[in-house]
């Protein structure tokens, strides 16, 4: 048993050998990236459509300015967005449903998930500023019947509801509906299907290729040992370990 | 599109994309930009200011911010004359040597402005005062007869050296004097930071590593290249 062990054991070593990854020394790599250019007029431009993207507006419109980039998308068509953002921020969900509307009448019918968040933030509203009865009544002709389409409309409308049972409502279950951070919630899912709706992709660009790069270099380990990046935030070479 | 979800599956650390666009920002001097960010971001992405908690490193290009925006902005509206009087009274260090490859690419730029607005004759004597020295100098000889040949067409802007003429020069040397200034940092850590931003070097890495990968593949199939993924027919993304 031990002989066979013994030559299994020499066989494994070998296979390792012919697998063995080529290694790219720290001063090969550094000058092959030399050789790689990069256009300034292009991270520009992706920089630009991060800001758009992400709803930057006056940040895009100081970034045209100083840079001579131009955004890959009509900069006013943010401004409506945002608006819609600033209406739901301060709690005027009517305001905002009116401008999503004005923006394109689609995009709450194809999108029976949003209206009915929204819908919810404005029921929200109204028990925040206790109007009690205004939201019960709400509820029960314009959420009800929407929550007996669909069960997990159904759940939020029932634990929104429940807070109107409660005095101290900023301390009962559910009390962090009551947050600012719900109405960012909303805000943020309205901000996709209107960008869809502008035929602008809704992500940024920028994300998508730092996860190449993690991609690109987990495929290059399989081949080769090489200085890596492993902190996306600085940039940083890590020297192989040999 | 299948490789596509996998990649896009994969997870970053939180904010990093933020954080990378303020560090543009911030090497490149865009104040203005910078601070609309700033304000815009207070809401949203907190972590970004409060960088240390999300294990991001110390922006280090805060230093002659506005200095360096006023350089740019200078540069950027072609008034290169006030640009050379601004670098004299607050980095003279980086004007001192009438040889250098900054003041070379000032020079060629005022000679460039003169050209544009049609003024031939200043042209010419700005060049044999200014630009003249410059031939002996071997990294830029090149350039400067690119720079010289402007002379010989009507219209310039038509002819094989018009890419002279356009913006792209001049942010070309507005990111020039912006690096050089930045080396003039008495805290400056690391003197190649002047010259890459945080973004640029990750999309050299990105490149890099695809065409490494490809050459395994007997340099089969397409590698990362930010131009054409830019300008590319838009890929229908998945949701």
């Amino acid at each position: 048993m031990s002989l066979s062990w013994i030559i299994l054991g020499q066989l494994d070593s070998i296979e390792s050998m012919s697998t063995s990854k080529k290694v790219i020394t720290r001063d090969e790599w550094e000058r092959k990236l030399k050789g790689v250019k990069i256009r300034k007029e292009d991270m520009n431009k992706l920089v630009m459509n991060f800001l758009v993207t992400e709803g930057y507006v006056e940040a895009a419109e100081k970034f045209r300015i100083e840079s001579g980039t131009e955004p890959d998308i009509d900069l006013a068509t943010i401004t409506d967005r945002m608006a819609v953002k600033k209406a739901l921020q301060s709690g005027n969900v009517q305001d905002a449903i009116e401008k999503v509307n004005d923006l394109n009448p689609m995009i709450l019918d194809t999108n029976p998930q949003l209206y009915f968040h929204l819908q919810q933030q404005r029921l929200i509203e109204l028990i925040r500023s206790g109007k009690v009865e205004e939201a019960l009544e709400f509820a029960q002709e314009e959420l009800a019947p929407r929550g007996e389409e669909n069960q997990s409309f159904l759940e939020e409308l029932e634990r929104t509801v429940a807070l109107s049972a409660f005095e101290d409502v900023k301390n009962c279950p559910y009390g962090e509906l009551l947050d600012a951070s719900q109405r960012l919630k909303t805000a943020s899912e309205v901000n996709a299907p209107i960008l869809t709706s502008q035929s602008h992709e809704k992500d940024p660009k920028l994300p998508s290729l730092l996860k190449m790069l993690v991609w690109a270099q987990n495929q290059l380990d399989e081949k080769a040992v090489y200085p890596r990046i492993n902190d996306l935030s600085t940039a940083s070479l890590e020297d192989p370990a040999i | 599109m299948k490789l596509q979800k996998m990649v896009e599956r994969l997870t970053l650390q939180p904010d990093v994309s933020h954080w990378i666009v303020r560090s543009y920002l911030l090497h490149y001097g865009y104040q203005d930009t910078l601070n609309s960010f700033d304000t815009a971001s207070e809401d949203t992405c907190p972590s970004s200011s409060a960088a240390q908690e999300n294990g991001f490193g110390e922006h280090g290009d805060i230093y002659a911010l506005n200095h360096r925006k006023v350089l740019r902005k200078l540069i950027k509206n072609g008034d290169i004359d006030t640009a050379f009087q601004k670098l004299r009274e607050w980095y003279p260090q980086v004007v001192q040597d009438d040889t250098s490859i900054v003041c070379f690419l000032l020079h060629s730029q005022r000679f460039i402005e003169y050209i544009r607005v049609g003024f031939l004759e200043e042209a010419v004597s700005y060049g044999r005062a200014e630009l003249a020295k410059f031939f002996s100098v071997k990294p830029v000889a090149e350039l400067l007869e690119d720079v010289v040949a402007l002379l010989a067409y009507n219209p310039p802007l038509e002819s094989c050296v018009g890419y002279l003429l356009e913006m792209s020069q001049r942010e070309f040397v507005a990111d020039a004097v912006n690096a050089a200034v930045l080396s003039t940092n008495p805290n400056l850590k690391d003197p190649e930071s002047c010259m890459h931003t945080v973004l640029e070097k990750l999309l050299r890495q990105l490149t890099l590593c695809s065409l490494e990968r490809r050459a395994f593949n007997e340099d089969q199939g397409e590698a990362f290249h930010l131009h054409r993924e830019l300008h590319g027919a838009g890929r229908a993304k998945c949701s």
